[in-house]
This record gives structure tokens, C-alpha cells and sequence, in this order.
């Protein structure tokens, strides 16, 4: 079943059009990383698909149902969202914020509830300080937990990762593939920091000015950023003659620093291929397509193509 | 709603401004009252309880002012988005509407807390009350205090989810609950019926009686006042209050849920 399923999802905004004819589907399980520059649309998706702001054109079908979007009973939508900023009380302590929510949403036990998610984030429950004291790490996972109350099927996150120390990211990461893992939450994150990204997501989808650009899984990125090798000869024009003999299937490209780049071969048949060869090598290394070099061109593709608009 | 209303009162007690307020009111009640008892410099007697003893006015000014406070907490958008994205449309109409019942339930709340400080207030003076009002004329004299208050409590918070500005808010509580944007608009019209080549002041004259800031200088006076029909209109301030204030209260209060709960939150 698809969670969400967007159909020509437009948003104008008086003359800027902010998400343009967008149709993206995610499935339940997944962990969708959604990439784009900063004022790409990415928010503005996140807002149309959890209601907080309304499509000029276009739909968002939330859990298979067009009509309720898949609410509760009780008229809770399934949806936990973070969006832009982590929004906290800063007057409050990190507790009250996540019990005034916990009431609103009706639950029982909300001193409890409050306690188990401020441990899940990594935060103190009996730190009596207000959240205007704390670091933006510290306000970006209280924004986390708040998105988590209610147990959520779905969860929308808006740049997660920003501002958290590297264990910090790493806690919340790690706290994301549980839920997903553990609990079935489907996850839509948009971030910046693709490493993160690259890390948990399962599947992708680019957006660039408004329009998707691309959507693809985890093994379809790493298919297409494919690995390669990097050898670097004692002569190289001789040895790209013989290397070219000896290996009809692979692809050639010299760097400026003189090295080979060898795609569509593994490691082990350009070694080969140069010892029979008789090729003198200085280094041999297998190394990755860069995948932030492989979403910067995607984002890039896609404000080529929309500059006619 | 019962939940949505149970949060925002632990919001409102957990915060430290509201706590400034009782400061305030207990401050400003007591320490007159502590300064003629001390000093034995006050009236000898009071005439009645509503029009002289218990000092009032500017409940409704404080009552718009919270109401403000309530719904333009600094980062309040940012929660209310956390909470909103829970809610389905139904949800979030109710939201909207739930804003303005808090607000107008912080100002009862405000008015009866008012109302006892001043009563104790009034025992530590040791002024005594010369005919005090049956306790139906304090009620209603207190209840047409919070129908007097209400339509500036609604109003204010209808502008701040319009708006979402404190500044703005703010602005617009302290001058409609001083009765200086009704004054204005009025004048205004006055204006305009003037140059259309009709009699300056004859539309002032004519809504006067109803508007609510002049229901609120009735009430000002007591309760004797405010149930007297000894007027042009031949009704009392309470009734006009009912009338007036009232309706538009519910008018507000569900403009405010229908029509800004269908704009973009943020």
C-alpha cells in the first residue's frame, strides 16, 4: 500500500509557483530521503501532504483513503511532522511541552508517555530547564519527540539532522531505522546532509524548482553512482593502449593527475589485466561515484529543464 | 475540545507570565487597600460593592491583552503546527475555535479572580460597605463584565491568527478594549456622512448606546446602573450587552473556525 500518493500536488503562491504538477508515491515501510536545494519545494510538499498548508491544484491521498486520509476514529490524522523549525514552547521545559501536546491529542498517562519519548530522543525527562536554555541539537530532537507522540504511522521530517553533533545524529538516525524497523513507521525525511541521508533512506525522490526530477531506490543509487577504478601507471599512453586490448568491456577516462578511471570492470580484472600486460602500477584503488556529486547533478538537471517555465 | 482546552490550561500554568499577571492584579489590588489601613487615609465608608469598592476597570483591556499572549506565544506557530499536522480538518477547526473558548474562559477566570482578590482586599482595608448588593446583582454585574469583555477577547484572538503578529495583536487588543478603534470607526462613519451631506454626529448618536465599550462605561458604574432602564432606550445595559455582545462574540468566534482554520498554516 502506497502512504502517500501525490497527484499534480501544485502550490502557488501569488506569483511564485512553489511545487509544480508533482506525482510522488510512497510506499509503507519506506524511509524516503526527499533531496533538494533550499527553496526547491520540499517544506511545502511536507506542509500540503500533512494539511498544514493547501494545494493550489493537485491532491495528497494519504494511507489509500482520498476522503479522510486515512484518519482515526477520533479524528487524529496518523501523521507526525517536523517541519522547518522544531516547534517548541521555549518558555516551557521539555517535559511540558511534550505533556501539553500529549493532552491535546486526548492520551492518558501523558507524564508517562512524555518520559518514554524524552528517553527515546536522548533527552533528560527531570531536566527542569527551560527549552529556551537548550542548544538547537537539543530543541531539534525535543521537536523530534513531539512529532513521535500519538504513535504516528507516518512520520515527515524537515531537515532532522540540523544542528546536531555528530553522536546526536547519529542517536536519532539510529532511533529512525528502529521505528521504521521496529514499529512499520513509514519515514519521509528531507535533508541537506546526504551522507545522513544516504545512511537510512530506502528510497529517494529529487526535487528541483517545484518539479520531481527523479525518484529511485537505495540499490538503484548505488547502481547508478557505480563503483570504479582508479590506476595510476609508470606510462600511461602505453599502458592505456594495452590496458584498451586487454579489457574490450571497460570504459577509459584520464584525470587531470595523469590516473585511469576504470568503470565497468572490477578490481580484480584490471589487476589481472595489468599483470599479463606486463603494465607497471603505481596505485590501484577501487573508489565510489560520489552520490552528493550524483544528487547535485539531478537538482541541476531539473532547473535546466525548468527554465523555460 | 475538552482535550484541546485541558492542554492549554497546563500550557498556561506551566508558564511564568500568567503568574506575573496574579502578581500584578494581587499587587495593585492590595496594596491600595494595605496603604489605607495603614495609613487610615481612605473613605470612611464604601457606598456599594460594584460601583466603589471593588475597583475593576481595565479588566477587559487585561483580558484582551492574555488572550494575545495565548495565541501569539513566541513560538507558538511552530507548536501549533506540531499539533495541527495530528489533527484531520475536522480537527483543526475545532482547534481554531477551542483558541477563542480558552481565551474567553481566561477571562472569566481573570474576572472572578479579580473579584475575590478585591473582595479580600476590601476586608484588609477595614473599609466598611454601606449597602452592599444582593449577590444576584454582583453576579450579574460580574457576568456582563466578562459579555462586555468577550467580544475584545474574541476579536483579538480572530486577529492574531489572521495576522500572526504580536505587535499587531497586541496593538489592536489595547486600543479596541479601550474603546479607541470602536471611537475611531465611528467618527469615521460620522465622517463619511457628512461629506455624503448628512448631520455630523447623527450615526455616533444613534449606535452610542450599543456599542460595547459604551455597555463597558455602564457597567463601570455598578450594578445598579447596569440594570436600570432609565435610558432612551428603555433597556438595560445588561439586556444591550446580551444583545450586543453576545451575538457578536459567537460571530467572531466562528469566523475564526470556519473561515482562518481553511488558510495555510504556515
Amino acid at each position: 500500500m502506497n502512504v502517500i500518493e501525490t497527484h499534480g500536488l501544485t502550490k502557488r503562491y501569488r506569483r511564485k509557483l512553489a511545487v509544480d504538477n508533482l506525482d510522488m508515491t510512497v510506499a509503507a515501510g519506506d524511509i524516503y530521503g526527499f533531496v533538494g536545494k533550499n527553496g526547491s519545494g520540499k517544506s511545502t510538499t511536507m506542509k500540503m501532504i500533512c494539511g498544514l498548508a493547501r494545494p493550489t491544484a493537485g491532491e495528497a491521498v494519504l494511507f489509500g483513503d482520498p476522503q479522510n486520509g486515512g484518519a482515526t476514529p477520533q479524528g487524529f490524522s496518523r501523521i507526525g511532522a517536523l517541519i522547518e523549525s522544531p516547534g517548541v514552547l521555549a518558555s516551557l521545559t521539555a517535559r511540558d511541552n511534550l505533556v501539553a501536546k500529549a493532552l491535546a491529542l486526548g492520551m492518558t498517562h501523558a507524564g508517562q508517555v512524555a518520559d518514554d519519548l524524552l528517553g527515546l530522543v536522548g533527552l533528560d525527562p527531570t531536566d527542569h530547564r527551560r527549552v529556551k536554555a537548550y542548544s538547537l541539537g537539543m530543541k531539534q530532537r525535543l521537536g523530534l519527540a513531539l512529532a513521535l507522540l500519538g504513535s504516528p504511522d507516518l512520520l515527515l521530517l524537515d531537515e532532522p539532522f540540523n544542528g546536531l553533533d555528530p553522536e546526536a545524529t547519529r542517536a536519532v538516525r539510529l532511533a529512525l531505522v528502529r521505528l521504521n524497523h521496529e514499529h512499520g513507521v513509514t519515514i519521509m525525511i528531507s535533508s541537506h546532509v546526504l551522507d545522513q541521508l544516504d545512511r537510512v533512506a530506502t528510497r529517494f525522490g529529487v526535487i528541483s524548482d517545484g518539479r520531481l526530477t527523479a525518484e529511485f531506490t537505495d540499490e538503484e543509487l548505488h547502481e547508478r553512482c557505480g563503483s570504479s577504478v582508479r590506476v595510476r601507471l609508470a606510462q600511461p599512453e602505453r599502458g592505456l593502449a594495452l590496458l584498451e586490448q586487454a579489457l574490450p568491456r571497460a570504459a577509459f577516462r584520464a584525470e587531470p593527475d595523469g590516473a585511469l578511471v576504470v568503470t565497468g570492470v572490477a578490481l580484480e580484472e584490471v589487476s589481472a589485466a595489468c599483470f599479463s600486460t606486463g603494465v607497471e602500477v603505481r596505485e590501484l584503488t577501487q573508489q565510489e561515484r560520489d552520490i552528493e556529486e550524483y544528487f547535485v547533478e539531478l537538482m541541476g538537471a531539473g532547473e535546466k529543464d525548468g527554465g523555460a517555465r | 475540545m475538552i482535550a484541546l482546552l485541558r492542554s492549554d490550561a497546563y500550557r498556561v500554568l506551566h508558564s511564568r507570565w500568567i503568574w506575573g499577571v496574579v502578581a500584578i492584579v494581587t499587587f495593585l489590588l492590595f496594596a491600595p487597600a494595605l496603604m489605607m489601613r495603614w495609613t487610615s487615609m481612605g473613605p470612611v465608608f464604601y457606598d456599594d460593592l460594584t460601583s466603589s469598592a471593588l475597583a475593576m476597570t481595565g479588566v477587559q483591556m487585561l483580558a484582551a491583552a492574555m488572550a494575545c499572549i495565548v495565541c501569539c506565544d513566541r513560538t507558538d506557530i511552530g507548536f501549533s503546527r506540531s499539533i495541527l499536522s495530528s489533527f484531520c480538518e475536522r480537527g483543526r477547526t475545532v482547534w481554531f475555535a477551542e483558541k477563542c473558548v480558552f481565551s474567553l474562559a481566561l477571562a472569566a477566570v481573570l474576572i472572578v479572580f479579580t473579584f475575590v482578590v478585591g473582595l479580600l482586599a476590601l476586608l484588609v482595608s477595614g473599609v466598611p460597605v454601606a449597602n452592599p448588593e444582593p449577590a444576584w446583582q454582583v453576579a450579574a454585574w460580574l457576568g456582563c463584565m466578562w459579555l462586555c469583555a468577550a467580544p475584545y477577547v474574541a476579536l483579538t484572538v480572530l486577529v492574531a491568527h489572521l495576522t500572526r503578529s504580536e505587535g499587531v495583536t497586541i496593538g489592536f487588543a489595547v486600543l479596541s478594549s479601550g474603546g479607541l478603534l470602536e471611537g475611531g470607526i465611528v467618527i469615521g462613519i460620522d465622517a463619511l456622512c457628512y461629506l455624503a451631506g448628512g448631520h455630523f454626529l447623527d450615526f455616533s448618536s444613534a449606535v452610542a448606546p450599543w456599542l460595547p465599550s459604551q455597555i463597558a462605561g455602564i457597567v463601570g458604574q455598578g450594578a445598579a446602573a447596569l440594570l436600570s432602564t432609565d435610558n432612551a432606550e428603555h433597556l438595560s445595559a445588561a439586556v444591550r450587552a446580551l444583545v450586543v455582545c453576545l451575538p457578536l462574540t459567537v460571530a467572531v468566534t466562528a469566523a475564526d473556525a470556519l473561515l482562518v482554520s481553511r488558510r495555510d498554516v504556515a
